[in-house]
């Protein structure tokens, strides 16, 4: 459509013309710089940073639904056993190799392994079919984790794969560097690399966690924080212990003072092994701090000195050990908080995924409790409650990144679980 | 005890006891002088610690006055301005308690509630009711108080100051500790320790090497704390005391020796002469009566020696003349029981002679009949006195036992089988015989002849001691590897004296009789190993018990 | 599935739970982003479709068993949990629930703001053709057609863009109108369509240039150049302004006529507010800035005069809401 003649006039006027500044719309091009503070030991580390060098063949979109990633359709038959996937075309991956069945079926093969034991798959052109004796009701979900990524292995110190990003250069727990890939099938990233500092590095990093704990960092002036949703659980484990001593301790453990204090409010707390945001029946597991309960759940066992162990050289957790151990003294628990191994455990189980079900399998295979069969909200709570009979929820934290002015986030396809960088530009 | 020992137990006794007490006048002495000078130690030392102690609390508060004035500590108090959140300043405590080299440090709400502790951060959100309850600390100043810890307790040094905050107050409570190691800043002398020991602490001390003296310490409502323990070694003393002592025992152990050295000796002079006087004596007590014992010596023991020689040669002497006398006498007793016997038996050959001489002479026609007669009772008298020779000959040559495994009971009964018919013949005398037989009697290793012929005499005798009749018992019994028989009568019984001579050989109290049946009974049990013994009571019977070993 | 499905599951699961013809106490409970007005609306659906498994339902709450009903949201959905209790048994069942969109509130503005559509995929562009009676809706794989039924406009006919490169990250593309049909303008490819008799599109690689001839997209990127400019730029508007404090990205001219005061420049703004606002062409604000429910993520000068196109990403939603606004110029 034609622009109004005055419009027109004022174009040929001599108001000059500026350098367009897109104070909304993202920029193309720049790097990013981003300091971590603990290390990633592989490239496949889950984070609240999504760098996404690798892809899976579907993706959970950020309602959880199943849409096409790496294939664009798929079918199964009745029984759920076999299935058949049409990759998309003209993918590629960083090295160039084009995307099909017989590049696909290593990686993937290597991920379903571990649950469908006589799992096989046939590579046809750019179909695969993956055949199980077993019905394989959860394979989309399966295929979706991020351990189902299609990649090509190189050297130890490389991953190929076909995302909107490539490794440049990766140094285990020390560096990352990775360039957006200009033949990615999709659109290319708006970031032409990103640099990841672990520890202390970068003068002015343009992204850096911020750490759970009281330590206050002051943050610069401007510097804006981005929060994930409560993706990480930080829960006591005894696998071995009496199920009545935990729930014991989950009743004289008064989770408010956790995250409100130690924490610093960077979490909610926990009763479930998932947060409410994921699975919406969390709020079922919510249970009242009752120390006079606690007390007589233990007046029956009278247990000795247990030990707690946490990570040496984790500051936050080791406060929260001196916490839970405050705390089981009013009930009549005598907790030893030590660095080295312990009847109980207390760690952090951060989430990978969007998926209730892969997560909850996942913690159950953590646990060695068995597998979940179904995705079923009702089996799903029903599969939780047996597990907290070993493990004592604390607090669902969440990851806090501090964000330079000059990042932008795109906001139209961020979610509250990650951070994808590749939907992050900066101004110039 | 004897000799030897008694005077060696004296001379060590002497030795032991001076030596002792010596040595516990000394002891006793040192003892003094070293409780004097820990006394004067002991004094310094509390003195010390008052001076650093009130030194300490000085610091103490200066201290605690720069965490309530730091800016960190003002801010925090202006949070209570309006809805206050203090959950950023969790970790404040530890930051201002490192700055100030404080070992306590917790700053607590206008509610009581912690808001953060250095010595133990997990206890932020519990209350410390004592600030808020009672003011009592107010006046206080710097007190010592009991801090909880995550590993347990400890003793603090303490003060509280206090800022506006809102409505309310804010509480700035700190301290340093009070533990062994401000103990051991404390100059001390060589051998002194100072030991601090809190309230809950169980202390088991059984020591003897210190001079220990306790020092209460009170808290802010004078309960008590702790209490410090100093402790002066008394390791010099017991040194001291214990070469004293080892002086004595090897002194005293000289002593000893010497005692036993001299024990001997004056035993060999005294109690060596003795006991060959000892000696001597039982010598003649197992019948040795010409022992002699030797004269060692001129003092009272040779006196005494040379007297029991005398006393030794004349009892032999004496011994000699009795034998001789009872030789006489057991001649003159044979003579005249041999008179005895053969005499009665003589006077009828003598009269029967005589009426033959008579009848031959006077009635020639009644000779032959007065001859017939005559030459029977010659026959008769004769055979008494072959059976009286006869008699004599078997006392005098009794043979030796041929011992067999015999048993007694049946003996007995045998015995008492040959007398059944003489208890039951009518017209005698009527004996009950009873047998009182064990049955465990078993058997002995004897003659059965010979025992027979002793148990016949027994018998014989009884009977013989009851002329109008009464009961004769046969008992046996076992005991002790020996089996005892005995045969009882209810007769006249016997006196003493006549116990005594019953066994002489041709003792009787009959009127017949040749006076060897007991003679020979005993004869028989002494070759037999044996015993026999009696026991007789007058007018009530009298029992032979014979001891058999089995 | 719709509210009133929800309503039937959901009661026939509870009572399933529950004895025959049993009478309960009921609380309910919304924890998720459903509007009050849909929750009220559920709430008395529910009570009915319970009311008809043979439940009694009485006003006090001490009366067992207790049922709640929670609304809950998850990662997959909203869910519903329902809990019956009964003294110290518990019974929980579970009904996932995506419901059908509702039609959105028309925001008002001091610009006239009027709903067009509403989509989860990105709306680029949208051309209103035969006076407004059908409407094509552009968006980064398709172009769909649309006919005006009463008030509302149902789709009729899609046809799929198949582009030779991918569409840049920040998609943006243009529709516009040609005799013969519409033509499509995509960084890296343009396409040519047609709607009669069928909608079909033919799309070819290259940057043509469109708005009479003035702009083109820069290949792979979300830019436009132009010849007689010197460098990229975001918008159309170029020649007037390159921006001004306070702006977004998107400006688009509107043509309201020969008053210069009543505005020519409708600008999105950079503020925490999204909003557009109508300025002069000395960039003084000219109108109230118009609030809306999220980003702006097309501006364009509309086909029919005095109208620009406004495509917003609805956060709340997460739908792409395309609009037309128009400038009033009555006094306010």
């Amino acid at each position: 459509m034609r622009l109004p003649v005055w419009a027109c006039l004022a174009l040929l006027s001599s108001v000059p013309i500026a350098q367009a500044k897109a104070a909304t719309r993202p920029h193309y091009g720049g790097s990013l710089t981003i300091e971590l503070s603990s290390a990633w030991s592989t490239l496949t580390e889950s984070s609240a940073l999504s760098i996404p060098i690798t892809e899976t063949l579907v993706r959970l979109n950020a309602r959880g639904g199943i849409e096409p990633a790496l294939c664009v359709a798929w079918q199964h038959d009745p029984d759920l056993k076999r299935w058949r996937f049409s990759l998309r075309q003209k993918v590629t991956f960083h090295d160039g190799q084009p995307l099909n069945g017989a590049s696909a079926v290593p990686s993937l093969l290597g991920a379903l392994k571990g649950k469908y034991a006589d799992v096989s798959i046939q590579a046809g052109g750019q179909a695969i079919v993956i055949q199980s004796g077993e019905a394989m009701p959860d394979l989309l979900a399966d295929l979706a984790s991020p351990h189902a990524a299609v990649f090509r292995q190189g050297d130890a110190n490389s991953l190929t794969g076909t995302g909107p990003f490539r490794v440049t250069a990766w140094e285990p727990g020390r560096r990352l560097v990775v360039a957006a890939f200009d033949d990615y099938w999709g659109s290319r990233p708006y970031l032409d690399s990103i640099a990841i500092e672990f520890g202390a590095g970068h003068a002015r990093p343009d992204i850096f966690d911020i750490p759970a704990g009281p330590a206050r960092r002051i943050l610069p002036e401007g510097i804006a924080t981005w929060s994930s949703a409560p993706r990480i659980l930080v829960a006591i484990t005894g696998p071995n212990a009496n199920p009545v001593l935990l729930q014991a301790l989950a009743l004289a453990i008064d989770r408010a003072p956790i995250v409100n204090v130690l924490a610093q409010r960077r979490g909610e707390a926990a009763f479930s092994l998932l947060p409410q945001w994921l699975t919406g029946y969390a709020f079922l597991f919510q249970s009242a701090f009752d120390v006079p309960r606690a007390k007589q759940l233990v007046s029956q066992l009278r247990p000795g000195p247990i030990s707690l162990s946490y990570p040496a050289n984790d500051a936050f957790l080791r406060s929260v050990a001196e916490r839970v151990a405050l705390n089981a003294r009013d009930a009549g628990i005598t907790i030893q908080p030590t660095s080295t191994a312990g009847i109980l455990r207390l760690g952090e189980l951060p989430l990978q995924s969007t998926d209730a079900a892969t997560e909850l399998a996942r913690m159950a295979a953590t646990l060695g409790v068995g597998h979940i069969d179904s995705s079923k909200p009702d089996t799903l709570y029903e599969a939780e409650r047996t597990l907290l009979d070993r493990v004592v929820p604390l607090a669902f934290l969440r990851e806090t990144y501090g964000i330079a002015p000059r990042v932008h986030i795109e906001s139209s396809k961020s979610d509250a679980f990650a951070l994808h960088l590749d939907d992050v530009w900066v101004q110039p | 005890m004897s000799f030897r020992t008694k005077v060696f137990l004296s001379i060590a006794a002497t030795a032991v006891l001076s030596v002792w007490i010596v040595a516990a006048v000394v002891s006793t002495l040192v003892t003094q002088s070293f409780e004097r000078r820990d006394a004067q130690r002991t004094a310094a030392l509390v003195n010390q610690f008052q001076r650093e102690f009130d030194r300490r609390r000085v610091e103490v508060a200066r201290r605690v006055e720069a965490v309530t004035d730091s800016d960190d500590v003002q801010r925090l108090a202006l949070n209570f301005g309006g809805p206050a959140d203090t959950s950023a300043y969790f970790a404040e405590a530890q930051t201002l308690a490192q700055e100030q080299s404080l070992d306590f440090l917790e700053l607590v709400g206008p509610d009581a509630t912690i808001i953060s502790s250095a010595e133990w951060p997990a206890r932020f959100g519990y209350k410390e009711d004592w600030l808020t309850a009672s003011s009592g600390w107010k006046s206080q100043g710097v007190f010592l108080k009991k801090e909880d810890l995550a590993d347990g307790e400890a003793l603090g040094i303490i003060t509280v100051r206090t800022v506006k905050a809102g409505d309310g107050m804010l509480y700035v409570a700190g301290g340093r500790r009070l533990d062994q190691e401000f103990l051991d800043s404390l100059p001390g002398a060589e051998g002194m320790r100072v030991r601090l020991y809190r309230q809950t602490d169980q202390v088991t001390r059984v020591n003897s090497d210190a001079t220990v003296t306790a020092i209460p310490l009170r808290g802010r409502d004078k309960q008590l704390l702790a209490t410090l323990v100093i402790e002066n070694s008394r390791a010099d003393l017991v040194a001291l005391k214990k070469y004293i002592q080892g002086t004595a025992a090897i002194v005293g152990a000289a002593g000893v020796l010497l005692g036993l050295v001299l024990s001997f000796w004056t035993a060999s002079r005294v109690t060596r002469p003795l006991r060959g006087l000892a000696s001597s004596v039982r010598e003649v007590a197992i019948g040795n009566w010409d022992t002699r014992a030797a004269v060692s010596s001129s003092d009272e023991i040779g006196q005494l020696a040379r007297d029991f020689n005398g006393m030794t040669e004349q009892l032999v002497e004496q011994r000699d003349r009795m034998i001789q006398a009872e030789r006489v006498a057991a001649w003159r007793e044979l003579a005249r029981r041999l008179a005895h016997e053969l005499k009665n038996p003589l006077f009828p050959l003598q009269i029967t002679i005589e009426n033959l001489q008579r009848a031959r002479d006077a009635s020639p026609e009644q000779f032959d009949e007065v001859f017939r007669e005559s030459t029977s009772t010659l026959l008769a008298e004769l055979g008494h006195l072959k059976t009286i020779i006869g008699r004599f000959s078997d006392f005098a040559k009794m043979p030796a036992p041929e011992l067999e495994p015999v048993n007694v009971n049946q003996i007995v009964r045998e015995e008492l089988q040959l007398f059944e018919a003489q208890l039951q013949a009518p017209g005698g005398p009527p004996v009950k015989a009873i047998l009182e037989l064990a049955e465990d009697a078993g058997e002995v290793p004897a003659d059965p002849d010979q025992l027979r012929r002793a148990l016949h005499n027994l018998v014989l005798n009884a009977l013989d001691a009851m002329p109008h009749g009464g009961g004769l018992v046969f008992r046996t019994t076992r005991h002790d590897n020996k089996v005892a028989i005995e045969i009882s009568d209810d007769g006249d019984g016997l006196a003493p004296e006549e116990c005594d001579r019953l066994f002489t050989p041709y003792y009787t109290t009959k009127q017949h009789g040749t006076g060897l049946g007991l003679a020979i009974v005993q004869s028989v049990v002494s070759d037999h190993k044996g015993t026999i013994t009696v026991h007789s009571e007058l007018g009530k019977g009298t029992t032979f018990r014979i001891e058999l070993k089995a | 599935m719709t509210q009133q499905d929800a309503a039937e599951q959901l009661a026939s699961r509870t009572a399933s739970l529950l004895p025959r013809h049993a009478t309960v106490s009921l609380e309910l409970q919304n924890l998720s982003p459903l509007r009050a007005g849909e929750w009220s609306n559920f709430r008395s659906l529910f009570e009915a479709e319970l009311r008809k498994a043979g439940v009694e339902i009485t006003g006090g709450t001490a009366v067992e068993p207790r049922v709640s009903i929670t609304l809950s949201d998850s990662a997959r959905g909203l869910l519903f949990v329902a809990e019956v209790n009964s003294g110290d048994k518990r019974q929980i069942a579970m009904l996932g629930w995506n419901p059908t969109a509702s039609p959105e509130e028309k925001p008002r503005a001091t610009l006239t703001k009027k709903f067009l559509w509403a989509q989860p995929e990105p709306i680029l562009d949208v051309l209103l053709l035969n006076s407004n009676t059908q409407m094509l809706v552009l968006s980064a794989s398709k172009v769909a057609s649309f006919r005006l039924s009463g008030d509302m406009w149902t789709p009729s006919a899609t046809a799929s863009l198949v582009l030779p490169r991918p569409v840049p990250r920040d998609p943006r593309g243009r529709i516009e109108a040609v005799p013969e049909g519409f033509r499509v303008f995509i960084p890296g490819a343009t396409c040519t369509g047609s709607i009669q008799p069928d909608l079909k599109i033919v799309c070819a690689p290259g940057n043509e240039t469109w708005s009479d001839g003035q702009v083109r997209w820069i290949r792979d990127r979300n830019l436009l150049e132009s010849d007689s400019a010197k460098g990229p730029f975001y918008s159309t508007a170029h020649g007037l302004f390159g921006g001004a404090e306070g702006w977004g990205s998107d400006i688009a001219p509107i043509d309201a006529g020969k008053d210069d005061a009543c505005g020519a420049i409708i600008a999105s703004s950079t503020t925490d507010h999204d909003n557009v606002r109508a300025y002069t062409t000395q960039a003084a604000p000219a109108s109230d800035p118009l609030p809306l429910p999220g980003p702006v993520t097309a501006l364009w000068p509309a086909e029919t005069k005095g109208q620009v196109t406004l495509v917003v990403r609805n956060t709340q939603t997460g739908e792409y809401e395309a609009s037309r606004l128009g400038l009033s110029c009555s006094p306010q």
